[in-house]
């Protein structure tokens, strides 16, 4: 999903490329991660996976998951799409489970519950992924 | 300038302790995809097995989500009951219990308050209480607390319904006085009545004859349940124990009292109305004894017409056990069949309408108040009611020899009702449910204190049985055995009833009507209950009023029709009074509103013009049955509206039908009205009409159906928990009843047999109460359209729930 928005932006020169390479210490390691297309591409994976999981115990998940899911991605800009996508994935994933039980139909009947619902993960993982902005963009 | 990584910060920081600081939580916890309590539901499974420590069990549903449970102990059976019933209905069940304890607000929030208020001040948890001292050492006592721990298991082991997770709180555990407390709840629904106050205050307001008039304490028609040699087509209706040796309508005259209400009461007695049942709840049954049928079996009809919820407020299924064979309907938060069939017989309640509720006045000063020569303390508590998301509320509890005392304004009543006394109603519909053959149902029905219902029952073997339950107090004032149709002088000993021990236990042997002095027949040939009055001549004052004869007036015209013929009663014909429509309140009044056409305006004659040789059936596909219902009500309102208003009365006082559909043109309603001008009833009947057409118009309506559609709401009012709309036949006034401005209606309809076919059966909406189930309105509509479902257990085929014994794993 983000994954794709992002790929024109790789090709963009990098005129304020964070100092540091790999082996210096966690941010630059998280910054080369961010450049690697490969690695991003399975961080990402990997943080959209367990953002779902923990979101099934507890809603911070939705956070957890967003910042995530954020933190693979080189910019803020990049990490709210992301974040965004995370939001949708849940999304997906819930309406999975509920028409493998049966009850899609009745759950997008409850209206205005179903609104609120659909609206809690498009803003939380946003909102988790916000967290990316705390250290300097990649690129 | 600030940084972008403190504005993220100051941002984050922000959302974050918003989101978990403030009511943004609660939405969170709610209805947060994949982990929100309120989808919880969509997605659940209840498990498979279940630990018991009564023995095995099992539990199977049929295609419409109604359980057969079977176990191999009793009380095995009623942990199983317990556990379908907190699966089915835990949040009714929670909600039942906070209403009655006065608890609702802790849930619902500001909305509950004035209810809270009520019932707190009533005790009813200590009147559950006490039924708990009676009930507790005894078998049913042993069945309830089985019951209580099948709740508690799935309560503490399974998911909440939706609506938890809506309101946000967890019900507190489940307990014998919880399922008292729902006994509690069906016996005010049919018997907390404060017309004596309501009478009071019009009689103060209006004068006695506008109280006489509205208040009738009896209606002119011939259509007792029992009826004399003299009302039945060809003689012979059996034995009529209990009735017609009396002198007037039981003892005292009415209508001779009210003098002692102060007439402050006005606000308090429109309060309490609120807390009373729908306008016009009522119940149909009938029964027709073997001589009369196809089968040389007896027949047995029942409908009893409730507030129609969603989810139903009857919970159908099937029991088997040891001793146990019952099919029927429960009361969510009790385990036993209360209307239903069992291997010996079948048996259906209709309210009496009995009077076993007094309201005293009392001489007060400051803490105390006087009762005969002595000044006594009122018996005062005070209780917090918790209000969610508002200021809790402190409610001063005050209690006087009589009960509760009620106060509003400037008024204060004190309140007497049997309900508020321990009971052996569970006792009753438990030996009930195990009866096999008339003598253990009736010895069964002896103990079955509160309500007072009128029960018909008949069994395999051809034996039949009308009577009455419930405690009938008999008042006496100075030794005088005294009529219940009046505010008491609380102060002075008027109305005292021996034998009552409010919040405690009475002596059930003494201070009543004895159960045989009570109107009832062994050998009934045929006879039909509809709220009307029992018999003419009571040896024993029963009622302050009874319900209008409409419906008493078509079944026994339907029954009585059969019985001339030369057919006998078969199941098909039982089947077709039960869903007739004919209303006898057309058939009373039809004439009337077309004898009135000269004085109507051109729009209001074309709407009556309807009415001309219409067959009276409220049918959804008729004009005319739309035109005549909405003119009642125009009518209604139109005669008593006026004058109800300028002594600040509301509709809680307006009469019955019988009475307004009855007024003559001489009656002072017409000719010298409490307030508003002289008018003739004909111009009275064309201001009405004309109404009519202007609504009808106004709404766009072309049949009764488009009118008369369900409207049966969850209590949350939330649109999707609501069922959907549909028409309907039938009206407040037909056999097939159906009230859609007060919502009630037929809430199960049963139709039992003995001849080797299944007895039939239906309720209004779904058995699962959990708004994801396929089960949640699955019923609703065949029971629209007057369909039955056969009553046949399912004992083959999948099980859903297997208790095993806690050691089994």
């Amino acid at each position: 999903m983000a994954e794709g928005d992002g790929t024109a932006a790789e090709t963009v020169t990098e005129p304020e490329r964070p100092a540091g390479g790999p082996g210096d210490g966690p941010l630059p390691r998280l910054f080369a991660l961010q450049r690697d297309a490969r690695r991003r591409r399975m961080a990402t994976a990997g943080a959209l996976v367990l953002g779902t999981v923990l979101a099934t115990f507890h809603w911070a998940g939705l956070l957890v998951g967003g910042a995530l899911v954020g933190f693979s991605r080189p910019t803020l800009r990049r990490a709210l799409v992301a974040g965004f996508g995370f939001g949708v994935l849940v999304l997906l994933v819930t309406a999975a489970r509920f028409a493998l039980a049966g009850t899609l139909g009745a759950v997008l009947a409850t209206w205005p519950l179903v609104g609120v619902g659909v609206a809690i993960p498009l803003v939380a993982g946003p909102l988790g992924a916000l967290a990316r902005g705390l250290v300097r963009d990649a690129l | 300038m600030p940084s972008r990584r403190s504005v993220v910060a100051a941002l984050l920081a922000g959302s974050v302790g918003a989101a978990s600081l403030t009511e943004a939580r609660r939405y969170l916890d709610g209805f947060a995809p994949l982990s929100g309590e309120v989808w919880g539901a969509a997605t659940r499974n209840t498990n498979e097995r279940v630990a018991t420590p009564y023995g095995e069990g099992t539990v199977r549903y049929d295609d419409v989500g109604v359980p057969t449970i079977q176990a191999d102990t009793e009380q095995g059976l009623y942990f199983a009951v317990g556990y379908v019933h907190a699966a089915d209905r835990l949040f009714q069940m929670d909600l039942f219990r906070r209403r009655m304890a006065g608890t609702l607000a802790a849930a619902v929030g500001e909305q509950g308050v004035e209810t809270d208020l009520f019932y707190t001040s009533m005790d009813f948890q200590g009147a559950a209480e006490a039924n708990w001292e009676v009930v507790r050492d005894t078998p049913t006592g042993d069945a309830l607390e089985a019951y209580t721990a099948g709740v508690e298991a799935y309560r503490a082991r399974e998911g909440l319904p939706m609506e938890f997770g809506l309101l946000g709180y967890e019900p507190e555990p489940w307990t014998p006085v919880a399922s008292m407390l729902i006994e509690k709840q069906l016996a005010w629904g049919l018997t907390g009545s404060f017309r004596s106050l309501r009478r009071a205050t019009v009689a103060d307001g209006l004068g006695e004859e506008v109280a006489q008039s509205l208040f009738p304490s009896r209606l002119d028609h011939d259509v007792p349940i029992l009826r004399g040699e003299s009302q039945i087509p060809g003689g012979g209706n059996g034995e009529n124990g209990g009735g017609g040796n009396g002198g007037g309508d039981g003892e005292g005259s009415a209508g001779d009292s009210s003098a002692n209400f102060d007439g402050s009461a006005s606000s308090l007695s429109s309060w309490l109305s609120t807390f009373e049942s729908p306008r016009g709840t009522g119940s149909n049954s009938w029964l027709v004894s073997g001589e009369r049928t196809e089968s040389g079996r007896p027949l047995v009809a029942n409908d009893p017409h409730l507030t129609l919820v969603a989810p139903p407020v009857w919970h159908q299924m099937y029991q088997r056990g040891p001793g146990v064979s019952v099919d029927g309907v429960t009361f969510p938060g009790v385990p036993f069949v209360v209307i239903g069939q069992n291997r010996a017989g079948a048996w259906g309640f209709t309210n009496t309408n009995g009077d076993v509720l007094d309201v005293y006045t009392y001489e007060i000063d400051g803490d105390q108040y006087r009762y005969g020569e002595e000044w006594r303390e009122f018996d005062t508590t005070e209780r917090t009611v918790e209000v969610s998301g508002g200021a809790d509320r402190t409610v001063t509890v005050k209690k006087s020899v009589h009960g509760p005392v009620i106060q509003r304004e400037n008024a204060t009543v004190g309140v007497a009702w049997t309900g508020l006394q321990g009971s052996r109603t569970a006792i009753a519909v438990h030996e009930l449910d195990r009866s096999g053959n008339r003598e253990e149902a009736v010895a069964a029905l002896r103990k079955f204190d509160s309500p007072t219902q009128n029960v018909v029952y008949a069994d395999r073997e051809g034996d039949a049985f009308f009577g009455v339950t419930g405690l009938i107090p008999v008042r006496r004032t100075d030794g005088e055995v005294v009529r219940g149709d009046r505010v008491f002088d609380g102060s002075a000993r008027e109305g005292e009833w021996p034998g009552y021990a409010p919040y405690g236990v009475p002596d059930f042997e003494s201070g009543w009507i004895p159960f045989e002095e009570k109107p009832q027949t062994r050998e009934p040939d045929y006879l039909a209950t509809a709220n009307q009055r029992l018999v003419d001549d009571p040896e024993h004052y029963i009622a302050e009023s009874y319900a209008a004869p409409f419906r008493a007036q078509r079944i026994y015209d339907m029954l009585d029709e059969r019985a001339r013929s030369d057919e006998p009663f078969d199941f098909e014909y039982l089947q077709r009074v039960q869903l007739d429509t004919r209303d006898e309140r057309a058939a009373v009044f039809t004439e009337v509103v077309l004898a009135s056409r000269d004085a109507m305006s051109d729009r209001a004659r074309d709407a009556a013009d309807r009415l001309a040789g219409w067959d009276y059936r409220m049918d959804r596909d008729s004009r005319a049955a739309l035109v005549f219902q909405l003119f009642v009500d125009h009518y209604r309102r139109a005669v008593f509206e006026e004058t109800l208003d300028s002594a600040g009365l509301d509709d809680a006082y307006y009469p019955n039908d019988w009475v307004l559909l009855t007024l003559d043109p001489d009656s002072f309603w017409f000719r010298d009205p409490p307030a508003g001008e002289t008018r003739e009833r004909a111009a009275v009947v064309a201001e009405a009409m004309d109404e009519t057409a202007a609504e009808i118009d106004e709404a766009g309506y072309e049949t009764y159906g488009d009118y008369n559609r369900t409207a049966i709401d969850h209590p949350f009012g939330l649109g999707f928990l609501n069922y959907p709309r549909l028409p309907t036949d039938g009206s407040p006034g037909t056999v097939r009843n159906f009230r859609k401005e007060s919502g009630a209606g037929t809430s199960f309809r049963l139709l039992a047999r003995f001849d080797g076919d299944s007895s039939l059966g239906i309720v209004p909406g779904g058995n699962d109460g959990n708004y994801f189930s396929d089960h949640y309105h699955d019923q609703l509509d065949e029971w629209a359209d007057g369909e039955y479902r056969p009553l046949v257990p399912t004992t083959e085929g999948e099980v859903a729930v297997r208790f095993r014994g806690e050691d089994d794993g």
